[in-house]
């Protein structure tokens, strides 16, 4: 895969991803701010990866060779932080709904 | 000292009757019934059974929450209505209720009272092993030796139970009930209990093991 088909992916995985969040933004699943956050992300990543060398002088101060390289230390730490924050949300909502589950059934008594 | 037996109940309308008629015919104590949030006929088919008799008490989840959590609204509600000690016993019938006796007796000496089967070759290989490998890691981590870790007969009194007080919802809990024991020192008893494997299926399964796995270095974390 060269550059050119990687970039072509890349574009055609922010062309859908900015389509489901406008569908879920048309569904009212998602606020203006979150839609408009997500996209101007979108942009950034699909700026990147078009041209990519316009983050060469970063490489050097991290020491690192290639943009690819960048861009997967950039992604997982993303992921991390996403999946530190998805996992704290997901156990609150476990906690408040177990409460509320239990609540209901003690007052149907 | 006033004892409820609690049990669980998840989709088991072919055995929970069965199993809360075996309990009445070995004790005369109040039994709480908690149906968590079965997709089968489990809560109205008990409700039915059971409308006249006043010493079995029926609550239910509106949706599924995991044996821990109902336990837990079991045991809120047995303390609600004066209660000093809880046993739980399964609603598939793999725990044999005529041990309630002894695990009544039991509660009068200790705390906490755990059943344990025999891990003997009977028990399928994975199960044996398993409970024995988490049994040794448990016993070096929160030095607690326990003779079936994975048991879910067992009983406490409320005095301890803010020191046990559990998180898990699903399985696991009877491993961080064992954790907790062992991180506060509590003095418990165990009682031998037969072996019955009533769906292969349906317990603990290798994934909820791994699970339990991945939990433990939490546990120990927050010893």
């Amino acid at each position: 895969m060269n550059i050119i088909t990687l970039q072509i992916v890349l574009l055609a995985f922010a062309i859908l991803m900015v389509y489901s969040l406008f569908l879920h933004w048309k569904k009212k699943d998602i606020s203006n701010n979150l839609f408009f956050f997500w996209v101007f992300i979108f942009l950034v990543f699909v700026f990147i990866a078009v041209f990519p060398k316009i983050l060469e002088p970063l490489l050097k101060e991290l020491f690192l060779v290639r943009v690819m390289d960048l861009g997967m230390i950039g992604t997982f730490m993303i992921l991390t932080y996403v999946t530190i924050e998805n996992n704290i949300k997901i156990k609150n909502l476990e906690t408040k709904i177990e409460k509320l589950v239990r609540r209901i059934a003690l007052k149907k008594k | 000292m006033k004892i409820f037996v609690i049990v669980p109940v998840y989709n088991e309308e072919d055995r929970a009757i069965e199993t809360i008629n075996a309990i009445l015919s070995e004790v005369n104590i109040s039994i709480i019934v908690i149906d968590d949030g079965s997709t089968d006929n489990s809560y109205e088919m008990i409700k039915d059974e059971f409308k006249t008799d006043k010493r079995v008490i029926i609550y239910d989840h509106v949706i599924n929450l995991g044996k821990g959590a109902a336990m837990k609204t079991g045991m809120k509600i047995a303390w609600k209505m004066g209660g000093e000690a809880v046993i739980f016993i399964d609603a598939d019938g793999q725990h044999n209720p005529k041990y309630l006796p002894k695990f009544i007796e039991e509660l009068e000496k200790y705390p906490i009272v755990f059943g344990y089967r025999p891990l003997d070759k009977k028990s399928p290989w994975i199960r044996r092993n398993g409970n024995k490998f988490a049994g040794w890691l448990i016993g070096v981590l929160f030095n607690v030796k326990r003779k079936d870790l994975l048991c879910g007969f067992l009983g406490f009194r409320k005095d301890v139970y803010k020191k046990i007080n559990w998180k898990s919802n699903r399985y696991g809990i009877e491993t961080e009930m064992a954790t907790r024991v062992g991180k506060n020192k509590i003095p418990f008893s165990e009682v031998k209990i037969d072996t019955i494997y009533i769906d292969k299926y349906k317990g603990v399964t290798i994934f909820d093991a791994f699970k339990i796995l991945v939990k433990i270095p939490f546990w120990y974390i927050n010893k």
